[in-house]
């Protein structure tokens, strides 16, 4: 399901009709529509599908914007976890890279 | 019209419904449509389902249907043995003649496992007090059926030892009030709180070692139609000598252990999620482990107690 190595520069993106999400505190049940699979997400990695359902961003951008979001420095938040994050949530089809929304919403219908 | 219970017939007349393929048997939420020509299920079925409202000429749809049938013609007269056919292809061990309960025990969990899709199905076992249910899943071995049937003797309702069964659409817990399975130890535990006549008679050696079964009560069967709201999510562990602990689960961690328990989850999709999500809403969860029969009731009765009153 991973749309294989990214750069810092790869633009997110996720299609909110992809899925279906209920957070629980600090967790996050999602249920991905087009597999079937239902994930549970730790808040970073479900604050980052939230943030890219809302604008669709780069790592470096996305890094910025949970930083600020949490009011953390880059050693509260090094940029390794946002890119864990990332690498998770495309390896479950939550998230895709810009070029490939042409894909994900042929897969959906 | 309310049907006549199992005990009220004959076993001739018994006999000759299950040969023919027209006995039915009502069970909380599912009909089954029963067959088979075994003297050891019809003993059986007269002993630990004689409280069941059933019905020898039906008229009326059925759920599932399971045939006790010896695997080809010779091993139902040499060596004779049995195998439980759902009506679906499924793979089955034959079993030898005498453990004939065990293959229709099977027989119904494979057709209501495989086949119920009116709710989400999980293995666990379910049982209400005055707050409402507990639903308990646990791995085989994981002490569900004796919490069940020791909760039962403390005046649970019980609503199944099997299958949690969760509306799609309220979040609420229907009923499948069947013999509770116990194996091995738990047997003179469940026995000796019971009472010998709630037991059945133990089947020894069979793959899953000495099987009896703790008798649905009267009126867990009566109250079959009635849904319970759940309350508490229990996932148990036991292991001899382990001390008593409990810890509260994230519902969505919760969620995603009961996923693995569901036998339809995959197949229902997206109206399974939404129905655990309900369920997660309105419950508690705790992995709760022990290793022993008391600690694991004292500490489920603290629980229970910490809940809220309806």
């Amino acid at each position: 399901m991973t749309a294989g190595p990214f750069s810092p520069e790869t633009v997110w993106q996720a299609d909110q009709d992809q899925f279906l999400a209920e957070e629980f505190g600090d967790t996050m049940l999602v249920y991905h529509r087009s597999s079937g699979d239902t994930h549970f997400l730790s808040f970073l990695p479900a604050d980052a599908l939230k943030s890219v359902v809302q604008q669709p961003a780069n790592m470096i951008d996305l890094h910025a914007h949970l930083m600020k979001m949490y009011d953390f420095s880059e050693e509260d938040l090094p940029i390794q976890l946002v890119q864990d994050a990332i690498g998770q949530l495309d390896e479950t089809g939550l998230i895709c890279p810009i070029r490939c929304s042409g894909n994900q919403t042929s897969g959906a219908n | 019209m309310p049907k006549n219970t199992l005990g009220t017939y004959s076993e001739t007349d018994l006999r000759k419904a299950l040969s023919a393929g027209t006995f039915t048997m009502e069970a909380g939420s599912f009909t089954h449509l029963v067959q088979g020509h075994s003297s050891y299920l019809i003993e059986f079925l007269r002993d630990v389902y004689r409280d069941y409202p059933i019905s020898l000429y039906p008229d009326e749809v059925v759920d599932t249907s399971v045939r006790v049938t010896a695997p080809n013609i010779l091993r139902r007269f040499i060596r004779p043995q049995v195998i439980p056919d759902p009506g679906f292809d499924f793979p089955s061990a034959p079993l030898p003649a005498h453990m004939a309960p065990l293959a229709f025990e099977m027989g119904l969990n494979l057709t209501v496992a495989l086949k119920c899709a009116r709710f989400v199905s999980f293995h666990a076992g379910v049982v209400e007090g005055p707050k409402g249910a507990i639903l308990m899943s646990a791995e085989s071995g994981g002490g569900k059926s004796t919490l069940t049937a020791m909760l039962m003797e403390q005046g649970f309702r019980l609503l199944s030892d099997e299958f949690a069964l969760l509306g799609l659409g309220e979040p609420v817990l229907h009923s499948y009030p069947r013999p509770v399975s116990l194996k091995n130890e738990s047997i003179p535990i469940i026995r000796s709180v019971a009472g010998a006549d709630w037991v059945s008679e133990v089947i020894e050696d069979s793959p899953k070692g000495d099987i009896a079964y703790r008798r649905a009560r009267p009126e867990d069967i009566a109250a079959a139609n009635r849904v319970a709201k759940p309350k508490l999510i229990l996932f148990p562990s036991y292991e001899p000598g382990l001390s008593p602990m409990s810890q509260k689960l994230d519902p969505a961690e919760a969620i995603m252990r009961l996923i693995p328990a569901s036998t339809n989850y995959s197949l229902l999709g997206e109206p399974a999620y939404r129905a655990l999500v309900r369920l997660a809403r309105e419950t508690v969860a705790f992995e709760v482990s022990y290793g022993s029969v008391e600690d694991s009731l004292r500490l489920i009765n603290e629980l229970y107690a910490d809940l809220e009153a309806e």
